[in-house]
């Protein structure tokens, strides 16, 4: 059998938000965090409840239940689970082989459960149902636990930078 | 409140009561987490060959103590997982059962109390002081008469000697004849109350006055004789009428093995049982206990204590009490009265109620139920060949001496047999303060600590179960324990895999590493939590279980109050002086029954009013008249239950039906009115009226509720619990909780927790008010030969 295409095959994260899997690709991540110290902020968007403080950096936490407008509380557990997001500058080499990219600054992602971590191959990627219009649903693959959509975490940040400049103009 | 105690802790070893599936699963997960341990000593080592860099060499290795210190309290958790349920599991059993036996103690010393009441009152039967006053009035003179009677057959010797005419002038020597007759006299007692032994006397002494009548001069010597044997005819007929009151007390009460009266010296003078009559009567008990109690007592309170009756074999207690002067109560003693109850056949089913029975319907081998007293004396046992009552209980000290109201559980080899020992003694809330017996179940280890598998009739999802007040906070605490390693492996896990991606294809060796920990902490965690899971099912289970059995009890405590408090009707029925009121003109005989009716109600408090009704079902008499000035009840004849009682026999059961609020009273409750026949002095005279009261169940049935909540392993209480008892239309009787299960209202169970056949017990889940309950309902099956009355008890207790 012909070996897949290198860039074609990722590591994916997996995390639940509400009822929906969601995934993104692994080497953004610079740590699945099991505690972290938080600060509360007012930006005036909810998607944005505070900033965090790893390894010596502030980052912007995103709340993924705000951010992709899950109304359903977490089924599985009352507390969340966090994921630092390196900004492209912290970016591994495998990363950049891959041609990944990232924010400009390091986040920290808020999600209800991390599930796992899974190859997939991008050619097997469906499109995303019509309903999810944004920008930064990439498409949908399907897992033995349901499917997973996976998100392009430059078009969701760009999406919500832009609401906030939105907000303040 | 109870006071549940039990051995330390540390002495128990719980590894020993794991069931062999429980075993199997502890060393599995064990086995698993130390699968770990060579994976991440190849990570270490992987470590080594991957990088050159010590930082991302140290980063692996951190990951791996990680794991590796994660590992080790996951294995050390589970162990305490298992003590922990084990632990539990025998504490939650210690309050359950020992309220099993708190129940059984207490019911058995209602019964003493009752029975005691029951005595008390007989002692003031008039037949009975009648005959002890007469008895003791003749012996005063007996002795005199005697040796005066001795005088006359003196002069009767000399006379017989002189030749007369009549005798054809030859003498008769009838010394030896009166030598014969002299011979009784100093057999006073005997000749008073042994009918043999007067039946000789009468026998000879006939014969001789016989001859004293060919005689001359003998008219003094033959009235004399009359007037002696008039006496003594007279003190028979005065036993024969208190032997046959006895009797017919005796065919009322069954379980009563015999009955005694005996006059102030201790002679026993009257007694229920023919067969045993002639070796009795005129025999001196002055020397028992009970007997020397109640002659000396100066109290009108009755005497209870566990008796020997040497000739039976039944475990015998025996309630004493003075007989007093019937006209006059405040006068000194004049003899006693003494019931004689065999206790094992009235109680033994008892203790065999709630004990699990096997397939043939036996109670399962190793549990027994049994009742000992202050000295640790075996009274009375469910199964008497394997416990012998008048034995020595084989129970620790701290089982056997208990104060009231404590109780006390521990580990125990009784009959050779590792098994687990409650005990509870009575709470001497009764008016006489309680037996101070002590009431012991005793169940095999293996089944009170083993599980029962079978799945749990309660649908609840995991996260419910165990968020659910019926799991020990223990439990909970290491279920989110659990979570969190569970949560802390994956998290190490994944931040390895994320370590392994970024090395690139250096770091493809690790990625087996860290998915192997994964999947193996995993499938560990998961065991684990299915395990609690397990657990938790079965605490629920037992929680059913013995939540049913507190439903039954209750149901079954309502039902004996009830038939012990109608036999007593049986016995006032007979009464003459009821009798009497009915059948005679005028209004003497209407006072002596109102009175008889007052005392009556004096002695059972519990009784609102007692009527006696004549056919036509006018109220002829009441012991509380105040009660029914205000509701103008003349008559009730259109009564179903007036008319039922009119149409049954003095011996049939009592009719007992639910009144409706002050239908008979100004008091405005719910009443039970017992019903029962009066026969007339003849068989053809039929039922002349009927004796009825009106029971007040509400008090007790409060009582018994109360009694039959769910207590949490420390024999308090669970805050939220509520027990109610339903009429058979469903209608709440009574609660523990009026607000939450209104008396006279209908609470929404499920329908199959009211269409239960007799004697059934169901339990599930229900939801009222916004709050989740179980619920576990009992439906009587009557007690003894008495029907019931269709009434459900149920008991509910929140489920989160």
């Amino acid at each position: 059998m012909k070996s897949k295409e290198f860039s074609m095959v990722q590591r994916i994260f997996t995390f639940w938000v509400g009822e929906q899997i969601y995934g993104m690709p692994l080497l953004l991540v610079g740590e699945f965090c099991p505690s972290m110290q938080l600060t509360p902020v007012e930006v005036g968007d909810q998607r944005v409840p505070a900033v965090a403080h790893v390894r010596g950096i502030t980052a912007v936490v995103l709340d993924m239940n705000q951010v992709l407008g899950s109304s359903v509380k977490s089924k599985v557990s009352a507390s969340k689970d966090r994921i630092y997001i390196l900004s492209q500058e912290q970016l591994c080499e495998e990363a950049l082989k891959r041609n990944l990219t990232s924010f400009e600054e390091s986040v920290v992602l808020e999600v209800d459960r991390l599930e796992t971590i899974l190859e997939v191959d991008l050619q097997e990627l469906h499109p995303t149902p019509a309903h999810l219009d944004e920008d930064f649903y990439q498409g949908v693959f399907e897992t033995p636990n349901g499917d997973v959509i996976l998100l392009e975490f430059t078009k969701l940040i760009e999406c919500i930078i832009s609401d906030l400049k939105k907000a303040h103009s | 409140m109870i006071d549940v105690k039990n051995e330390t802790e540390s002495s128990t070893n719980y590894r020993d009561f794991m069931t062999e599936a429980h075993r199997r699963f502890h060393d599995r997960i064990v086995a698993d987490l130390n699968g770990i341990l060579p994976i991440c000593n190849q990570g270490k080592c992987t470590a080594a060959d991957i990088s050159d860099n010590l930082t991302e060499q140290q980063q692996i290795t951190d990951l791996m103590q990680k794991v590796e210190q994660l590992c080790t309290h996951l294995s050390e958790n589970v162990t305490d997982l298992f003590s922990q349920y084990y632990r539990e599991r025998g504490r939650f059993c210690g309050a359950a059962y020992t309220t099993t036996a708190e129940i059984k103690v207490n019911l058995v010393d209602q019964s003493l109390l009752d029975r005691s009441t029951d005595v008390r009152w007989w002692s003031k039967e008039p037949i009975l002081g009648a005959c002890v006053a007469a008895l003791k009035k003749t012996s005063k003179t007996l002795k005199a008469d005697f040796d005066e009677m001795s005088a006359y057959l003196e002069g009767a010797i000399a006379s017989f000697r002189i030749p007369t005419l009549a005798s054809s002038w030859t003498s008769t020597d009838i010394s030896d004849r009166v030598q014969e007759i002299t011979a009784y006299f100093p057999k006073m007692r005997e000749l008073m109350l042994n009918t043999e032994v007067r039946g000789k006397f009468s026998k000879a002494f006939g014969g001789l006055l016989e001859i004293l009548q060919k005689g001359d001069g003998q008219e003094g010597t033959i009235k004399f004789a009359g007037k002696l044997m008039a006496k003594l005819d007279g003190c028979e007929k005065h036993i024969q009428e208190a032997c046959r009151q006895l009797e017919l007390i005796r065919s009322v009460y069954p379980s009563l093995y015999d009955i005694v009266v005996t006059d102030d010296q201790g002679i026993v003078i009257a007694n229920a049982r023919p067969e045993r009559r002639n070796a009795l009567l005129s025999k001196s008990v002055s020397h028992e206990n009970w007997c020397q109690k109640s002659l000396k007592s100066g109290s009108n309170n009755t005497h209870v204590e566990r008796a020997e009756l040497k000739d039976e074999v039944h475990s015998a207690i025996v309630f004493s009490n003075p007989i007093r002067d019937p006209g006059d109560r405040q006068s000194g003693v004049l003899g006693s009265i003494a019931v004689f109850c065999d206790f094992q056949s009235e109680v033994g089913a008892l203790l065999g109620n709630y004990l699990p029975e096997d397939s043939n319907r036996e109670t399962r081998d190793g549990w027994y139920s049994f009742l000992t007293d202050e000295k640790g004396i075996v009274i009375c046992s469910n199964e008497p060949a394997a416990i012998w009552p008048g034995s020595h209980c084989d129970l620790p000290r701290s089982h056997r001496v208990l104060s009231k109201g404590e109780s006390y559980w521990s580990h125990v080899t009784f009959k050779g047999r590792e098994s687990v020992a409650f005990s509870a003694c009575s709470s001497g809330t009764n008016s006489v303060g309680g037996s101070s017996w002590v009431s012991h179940l005793i169940a095999p280890s293996a089944d009170i600590m083993q599980a029962d598998t079978k799945d749990s009739r309660l649908k609840v999802s995991q996260h419910q179960l165990m968020e659910s007040k019926l799991i020990p906070e223990i439990s909970k605490s290491t279920y989110n324990e659990l979570q969190d390693d569970r949560q802390a492996i994956k998290l190490i896990s994944l931040n390895g895999i994320l370590f392994a991606s970024q090395l690139g294809k250096r770091g493809a060796a690790l990625a087996p590493v860290f998915d192997k920990i994964t999947a193996t902490g995993d499938s560990a965690t998961k065991r684990m939590e299915s395990l609690l899971y397990e657990m938790a099912s079965a605490e629920i289970e037992l929680n059913l279980h013995l939540q049913e059995t507190l439903a039954k009890q209750a149901v079954d405590l309502m039902s004996h109050k009830v038939l012990k408090r109608s036999l007593s009707l049986r016995l006032w029925a007979r009464t003459s002086s009821l009798r009497a009121a009915l059948g005679i003109q005028g209004d003497q005989p209407l006072t002596e029954a109102e009175n008889l009716l007052r005392m009556i109600n004096d002695d059972y408090p519990v009784y609102r009013n007692i009527f006696l009704l004549n056919n036509s079902g006018e109220i002829k008499a009441c012991s509380r008249p105040r009660r029914i000035a205000d509701v103008d009840v003349r008559s009730v004849s259109d009564q179903v239950w007036f008319s039922k009682a009119m149409r049954s026999s003095v011996n049939d059961p009592a009719q007992i039906y639910e009144m409706a609020d002050g239908e008979l009273d100004n008091t405005n409750s719910a009443s039970l009115v017992f019903a029962q026949s009066i026969p007339g002095e003849t068989e053809e005279a039929g039922t002349i009226g009927v004796v009825a009261c009106l029971f007040d169940w509400q008090s007790e049935a409060s009582e018994i509720l109360n009694a039959c909540l769910p207590k949490s392993t420390n024999g308090r209480p669970i805050p939220g619990a509520v027990a109610f008892i339903a009429n058979r239309d469903q209608v709440v009787m009574e609660s523990t909780n009026a607000n939450l299960c209104k008396p006279r209202s209908i609470v929404p169970l499920p329908d199959e927790h009211y269409q239960l056949g007799r004697g059934k017990m169901i339990a599930g889940d229900f939801e009222y008010n916004g709050v989740s309950y179980i619920v576990a309902s009992a439906k009587g099956d009557g007690f003894v030969g008495f029907d019931g009355l269709e009434w459900s008890a149920h008991v509910l207790r929140p489920l989160v």
